[in-house]
């Protein structure tokens, strides 16, 4: 695996050092990812082909960082603290007509006094978790990422573009149950522009693949442990065994629509994505022992993910005003697998039969978003302040029956941040202001009977999720220029805390430090 | 422009969300079948139990006038029905049960018989297989035991008692379902006297240990272990040429009278699925105990045909007391023991090397003697996973 990543390091050192004499070569600062960023819609639509939309500043910066995450305002399924270490490089590019990106990350990182998960990431996985009670563990993570997008016009009206993003790493704890989990997730994605005088159509398409291979295994010399699959709210089963099999696949299609109407200085675009995924939960398990010689399907999990954005923009120039309106729905059925274990054929081995499957849970998540974002830039474009502020309403419902239970929720929150960048002759600083805050609008929970999880998960998870919050943050960054090689060099620092309605508290806090160019 | 938009966006909101789950829930009427000659008029409080294996919970009701029970909206898959039932008569109570597995894929409307259970002067009190690890990590299972209680107020004689562990480990249907009023066994162990020379106290209880030592201290056992059997009554001794079981003098030894896979010592299945019986076979000593084995034999061919195995059969009316323990939730459909000898199923869910136990649970304390529950059904009757704690009344 190390081979293929030194690959992947040396194709972006490459891709990096293009960038060093690119066509158009502007100034960039520590802003400049950002600025690109809020000031290209186009490159948020999903659509590979509008890389060449974006606004033609071509930074390209390597950065090393530190993040903490720390305190009890957590999921259940987190851990109480997340800090990681991270190497990571990016390059945007024009070579003749072609636009190009291009990133790498590399994270290392340790989730500490984690409770209730085995499984990587529990928001990919939900509600089909899987996890052991035995807490206090950590999660020793190692993850490579890599992200290319390609774009280029076919001819004058027509361009195209590619957009590959690729993710791979493993993830382990270090007390017994201890899952080792290997996570591979990729997604490719071709894409189409038209270009009019005043208007501009694209369409792209996406496939998705994710796997997640989980193998728990007890080092402790025939000891046995409960591992429990969660089904829905307050629904699970156990299994006690010295090892434990699961495999999460996840296949996902779709595609998008998008279309700008320009007028003078005012622009609109209006994209759609739209995705169909399915995900199949397996287990390696014959009665009491656990292996992949007879293979139980627990259950799988269909999903519908559709957003619909909306980004109006008035460009003056030195200001760009930018309204953005966003609907995004997530919808979930999950089936259960009935299945009994016998023995067929001539072998009379043990094999998992299917009597059925059962459609079982159901879940429909609802954001709703308004955004306002003043972005004023300089004489060279670049960016010198930008304004935000936003509303987002959010709304859960999932049902899982029979036994019939219910969980549902919304929630509204506030937000408002003002970043500004302050230039000295020997140097640049830049300093934001962030706030935002989160009350809850109604919230219920129906569950049939209580149990232990109930009591250490749903429960404490459901009160998690309802709770209001305010959170203030402040980012500072520093940046000098260089004389040789490479254009500046930067540190930065990000601090956010958050304080819950029953005085829990978490603290985000990361540094990073590098070179831009 | 704004047309086709429309069209485009209303269809994709249309599209994007799932339909509701297609769910079932299935009613299931169940008949308790008492037999012919129950009163009419006290069909009435049987607690039936609906048990989903695969998700191992349960659902319960108890019969009406007519003997009857409905659950109303019960999600598909496999359940066992058990019913138990306590009959007081004329001063004295009877335990009726009754266990079936059903597949609810749609309505199901079925009976369940129930047997009378008889109640025995002494039955299984624990029974303690799991086993633990030692110190450096390695499994233990020396320290197994099964304990045997007198469950009446008058003494009762143990002599001659038999331990017997039914053939099949329970991983795949009953191969001797056919062979009615019988259970065959592979091994049969008794406890020796002429029938008067074991009394065991009303409300106390003998411990059969397959080493009878203190298992904490002796240099043969593991500082782990749960248990000292050092004051076991008695002890499983394989006497073989190699001598790979050692005898310690301080505990009698159990007569072996069968023993189909032989081996260095008498080792129950750590994972559970030993199914464990105490009977009296007729005879009042080895020898004729050892006439009735040998004419009951039974023979089992192996898969590939070459190896002839055999076993013995004994009828039902010579077992006092029968617990089914099964190595899962999963396997508790492959029954061995028939209901009228146990109507149910128990295991140590927390597994091997767990030190666990299964005790039977206490009914009553009367005059300062411990009464146990003795429904025949071991689901109801027993406690899993509790710590070993042979001769403790409580």
């Amino acid at each position: 695996m190390s081979k293929i990543f030194i690959s992947i390091l040396l194709f972006q050192i490459c891709l990096i050092a293009g960038a060093a004499d690119p066509d158009v070569a502007k100034p960039s600062n520590l802003l400049t990812f950002r600025q690109i960023e809020a000031g290209s819609p186009w490159l948020r639509s999903g659509n590979a082909a509008g890389l060449a939309q974006m606004l033609q500043l071509f930074p390209a910066e390597l950065k090393l960082g530190f993040n903490l995450n720390d305190g009890d305002f957590h999921s259940v399924f987190k851990g109480k603290s997340d800090q990681s270490f991270d190497f990571s490089s990016q390059s945007f590019q024009k070579i003749n007509k072609t636009h190009l990106y291009g990133s790498f990350n590399y994270s290392k990182s340790l989730e500490k006094e984690l409770n209730f998960s085995n499984t990587n990431d529990p928001a990919m996985n939900y509600p089909y978790l899987l996890t052991d009670t035995i807490g206090n563990d950590t999660y020793d993570r190692e993850f490579f990422k890599l992200a290319a997008i390609i774009s280029s016009p076919v001819n004058s009206q027509l361009d195209w573009g590619l957009r590959f993003d690729y993710k791979v790493g493993t993830a382990s704890q270090n007390r017994d149950p201890r899952p080792e989990n290997k996570v591979l997730q990729t997604t490719v994605s071709p894409g189409l522009l038209f270009k009019a005088s005043r208007f501009k159509l694209g369409a792209n398409l996406t496939y998705g693949y994710y796997n997640e291979d989980i193998d728990v295994s007890v080092v402790e010399e025939n000891a046995q442990h409960a591992m429990f699959q969660l089904h829905g709210p307050g629904v699970f089963t156990y299994h006690v065994s010295s090892s434990f099999y699961r495999l999460y696949q996840q296949h996902q299609f779709g595609g998008g629509l998008q279309a700008e109407w320009m007028s003078g200085n005012i622009s609109n675009l209006l994209h759609s994505d739209y995705w169909y995924s399915v995900q199949t939960i397996d287990d390696g398990r014959r009665g009491g022992a656990a292996l992949w010689a007879a293979t139980k399907n627990d259950s799988r999990l269909d999903g519908i993910d559709w957003n619909l954005t909306d980004v109006f923009s008035i460009d003056k120039g030195a200001k760009v005003h930018q309204l953005k309106a966003m609907l995004h729905i997530v919808n979930k059925l999950g089936t259960e697998f009935i299945q009994r274990l016998e023995k067929v054929g001539a072998t009379d081995l043990e094999h998992w039969i299917t009597y059925g499957e059962e459609q079982k849970y159901y879940s429909l998540r609802s954001n709703a978003e308004f955004n306002y974002q003043l972005l004023v830039k300089d004489e060279d474009d670049l960016m010198k302040s930008m304004f935000n502020a936003g509303l987002k309403y959010s709304a859960f419902d999932e049902k899982y029956y029979l036994p019939n239970n219910d969980q549902r929720y919304s929630n509204l929150k506030l937000a408002a941040s003002y970043l500004k960048l302050f230039t000295f002759p020997r140097a640049s600083v830049s300093a934001e202001m962030k706030f935002s805050y989160q009350f809850n609008l109604d919230g219920q929970q129906n569950l049939a009977g209580t149990n232990f999880l109930v009591e250490k998960m749903y429960g404490p998870e459901f009160n998690y999720l309802t709770e209001g919050f305010l959170s203030p943050g402040v980012s500072l960054a520093y940046q000098v220029p260089l004389q040789k090689t490479f254009d500046k060099y930067f540190i930065k620092t990000d601090f956010d805390w958050y304080h819950s309605e029953s005085g829990l508290t978490r603290t985000v806090f990361s540094f990073s430090t590098g070179l831009i160019f | 422009m704004k047309r086709v938009l429309f069209i485009v966006a209303s269809f994709l909101i249309l599209g994007s969300c799932l339909k509701e789950p297609d769910y079932h829930g299935y009613k299931v009427d169940m008949m308790v079948d008492f037999g012919d000659d129950f009163p009419q008029g006290q069909k009435a409080g049987a607690k039936v139990v609906l048990f989903n294996q695969a998700k191992a919970y349960k659902v319960e009701a108890v019969t009406d006038q007519q003997g009857k029970v409905q659950f109303s909206t019960v999600e598909p898959g496999f359940y066992s029905v058990t019913v138990s039932y306590s009959l007081v008569q004329e001063e004295s109570v009877s335990y009726l049960n009754g266990i079936k597995t059903i597949h609810v894929f749609g309505a199901v409307n079925d009976t369940v018989k129930v047997f009378k259970g008889r109640l025995s002067p002494f039955v299984i009190k624990e029974y303690y297989y799991s086993g633990t690890n030692t110190v450096a990590g390695k499994p233990y299972s020396a320290d197994q035991y099964i304990e045997i209680v007198n469950n009446t107020d008058m003494v009762q004689y143990a002599d001659g008692i038999s331990v017997l562990e039914h053939e099949s480990y329970g991983n795949g249907e009953n191969f001797w379902a056919n062979i009615k009023d019988t259970i065959v066994v592979k091994l049969i162990w008794t406890i020796p006297g002429n029938g008067k020379e074991v009394p065991v106290l009303p409300g106390k209880s003998i411990v059969l240990a397959q080493d009878g030592i203190n298992h904490r201290d002796d240099p043969n056992g593991n500082p782990l272990s749960p248990v000292n059997l050092g004051n076991a009554d008695f002890e499983f001794y394989v006497d073989e040429e190699k001598k790979r079981d050692i005898d310690f003098p301080a505990v009698p030894n159990l007569e072996e009278d069968l023993f189909v896979f032989r081996a260095a010592d008498v080792a129950f299945h750590v994972s559970g699925g030993s199914a464990l019986a105490i009977a009296k076979i007729p005879g009042n000593n080895k020898f004729e105990r050892m006439q009735y084995i040998n004419s009951k034999l039974v023979s089992k061919t192996s898969a590939s045909g070459s190896n002839v195995t055999y076993y013995a059969k004994i009828a039902n009316k010579y077992v006092l007391d029968a617990v089914e323990v099964v190595q899962d939730e999963a396997r508790s459909v492959y029954k061995r023991f028939p209901q009228e000898l146990d109507a149910g199923y128990t295991l140590v869910a927390s597994g091997s090397r767990s030190g666990k136990c299964i005790r039977r649970k206490v009914y009553a304390m009367v005059q300062g003697r411990t009464i146990y529950q003795d429904t025949n059904n071991s689901t109801e009757d027993f406690l899993k996973d509790v710590d070993p704690r042979p001769k403790i009344y409580e």
